[in-house]
């Protein structure tokens, strides 16, 4: 088992009210969680990661409990196998494109420039977005900025993908540009996938969940 | 309202800044996280050079403008004191006391203030707002290690490249001034008589007002902009709370310095 969610309840608000979701996701599955509102799936997303303020529950990943009190030092150490793909933002303004796919890579790993240079052009190629390597983030629009996430998510070859809603509101050439090259990653690395969606998600789910009355929901699709 | 009470509030806040900003200016100088990984080193260095760019280099022209104005108020202000025999040596004097030793430090920690202080607050702050220091927390990056800390260091560096270059501005156009004053003074009398002045304690002391500085405006700068909540309006008030303390802690270290240093 890669990730296992235990009855996950989260501080009720405004905002969300989630209770008692479990699910579980196997090395190189792909699960899929339907979402009417896009923001509860953002931050069921952002709670397996353990940025969120939960209240009870356990997310195992790795043999770790991501939402159990850590330190900042060892939360930040867990983390760098999981690729995580922003809907909104998620870029480092302080750096252009280019440097955003390689920052998580260079921070972590100890890689020749050269090879950093051909992952990236590959990676970048793949996705269409080797003409925008030299651009400031801020001059990205939403699509371009989700598959700058998605380049730089794949790039360290993550053992769980954590992808929010990103083909959402994209042209139908980019969905299946994108697809392709999660898909070919997939096969690179093995990783599992988690994506929420609300109409367009990965097609070839091996579960798929909607989040509904408070709560997650497995559907018989 | 009880005044007390609001004193003692008042008082328990400015010690948790204080040991807030102390747990912090000891992160910033730790090197081993940031630097022991050839690759992060990379990344650090390229910030670095792009902060020190925008934080001294892009501060050369005002700089510049303000050195001169103040080497001409300099010299306009030596025929009441000095006899025309006296010109150069009293004018030496006063440059060494008043420019490089007490308002070169204090008018360049000003400039950097102005020009790279508060726009670091302000970046420092839209990273919150725009929820990008979560996007590095996701990637396991701490953005203490990898952006603070060119940030930080820029700010010393800078200044001793501002004084440097302040001081090289005022004595320029204190020639430029004396030259009609004095029609047979040359470049070179006016370098040799300065620097015959100037002795290694005073260099030592702009040494140290110069990196005291920059350590004071960088550490404020990051402080207000990260410690804040993450709201827009934030940002302003951000500014404004940084901007203030780096003012009076430039002030009251340069004054603290010289008196340390000339009493």
């Amino acid at each position: 088992m890669l990730l296992e969610v235990r009855d996950l309840t989260f501080r009720p608000s405004e905002e969300v009210d989630l209770r008692q979701v479990s699910f579980s996701v196997d090395a190189g599955e792909c699960v899929v969680i339907r979402s009417p509102i896009l923001l509860l799936g953002t931050r069921l997303l952002q709670a397996l990661i353990g940025l969120e303020d939960t209240l009870a529950g356990e997310v195992w990943f790795e043999q770790h409990n991501m939402v159990a009190p850590l330190s900042l030092a060892r939360r930040l150490k867990l983390r760098r196998h999981i690729g995580y793909v922003h809907r909104v933002g998620g870029l480092v303004s302080l750096l252009n494109v280019r440097e955003n796919i390689v920052l998580p890579l260079s921070y972590h790993e100890n890689i020749e420039r050269l090879r950093l240079a051909e992952m990236t052009r590959e990676v970048s190629q793949s996705l269409g977005i080797e003409h925008l390597l030299e651009h400031e983030v801020d001059e990205l629009d939403a699509s371009q900025t989700r598959l700058v996430n998605l380049a730089r998510a794949l790039i360290t070859g993550p053992r769980l993908l954590l992808v929010d809603a990103i083909l959402e509101g994209m042209r139908e050439e980019q969905i299946a540009q994108a697809t392709a090259v999660v898909s070919r990653y997939r096969q690179r690395y093995g990783f599992a996938v988690v994506m929420t969606a609300r109409t367009r998600a990965l097609p070839w789910a091996t579960q798929v969940y909607e989040l509904r009355d408070a709560g997650l929901h497995r559907v018989e699709d | 309202m009880n005044p007390l009470g609001s004193l003692g509030r008042g008082v328990r806040r400015r010690g948790r800044q204080l040991g807030e900003m102390a747990a912090l200016l000891g992160l910033l100088m730790r090197p081993r996280a940031y630097l022991g990984h050839p690759a992060r080193r990379r990344i650090v260095f390229t910030l670095f050079r792009r902060q020190f760019k925008n934080t001294g280099v892009d501060s050369l022209i005002v700089t510049t403008m303000v050195a001169m104005l103040v080497g001409f108020l300099l010299v306009f202000l030596l025929p009441a004191t000095a006899a025309r025999e006296q010109l150069l040596p009293t004018f030496s004097e006063l440059y060494i006391l008043m420019i490089v030793r007490e308002i070169g430090p204090v008018m360049c920690a000003m400039i950097l203030i102005a020009r790279a202080g508060t726009a670091i607050t302000a970046r420092i702050g839209f990273l919150k707002v725009f929820r990008e220091f979560e996007s590095m927390h996701i990637m396991g990056i701490d953005p203490v290690a990898l952006f603070f800390v060119p940030i930080f260091w820029a700010f010393p560096l800078a200044m001793l490249l501002l004084v440097v270059y302040f001081n090289l501005f005022a004595l320029f156009a204190a020639f430029l001034s004396l030259s009609p004053l004095d029609p047979d003074l040359g470049a070179r009398t006016l370098i040799d008589t300065v620097l015959r002045q100037v002795d290694l304690q005073d260099l030592l002391v702009v040494f140290i007002k110069c990196v005291v500085s920059g350590f004071i405006i960088g550490l404020y700068a990051i402080y207000f902009g990260s410690r804040m909540r993450g709201r827009a309006r934030d940002v302003a008030r951000a500014m404004h709370s940084a901007t203030t303390r780096q003012f009076i802690g430039i002030f009251g270290a340069n004054v603290l310095i010289s008196v340390l240093a000339y009493s």
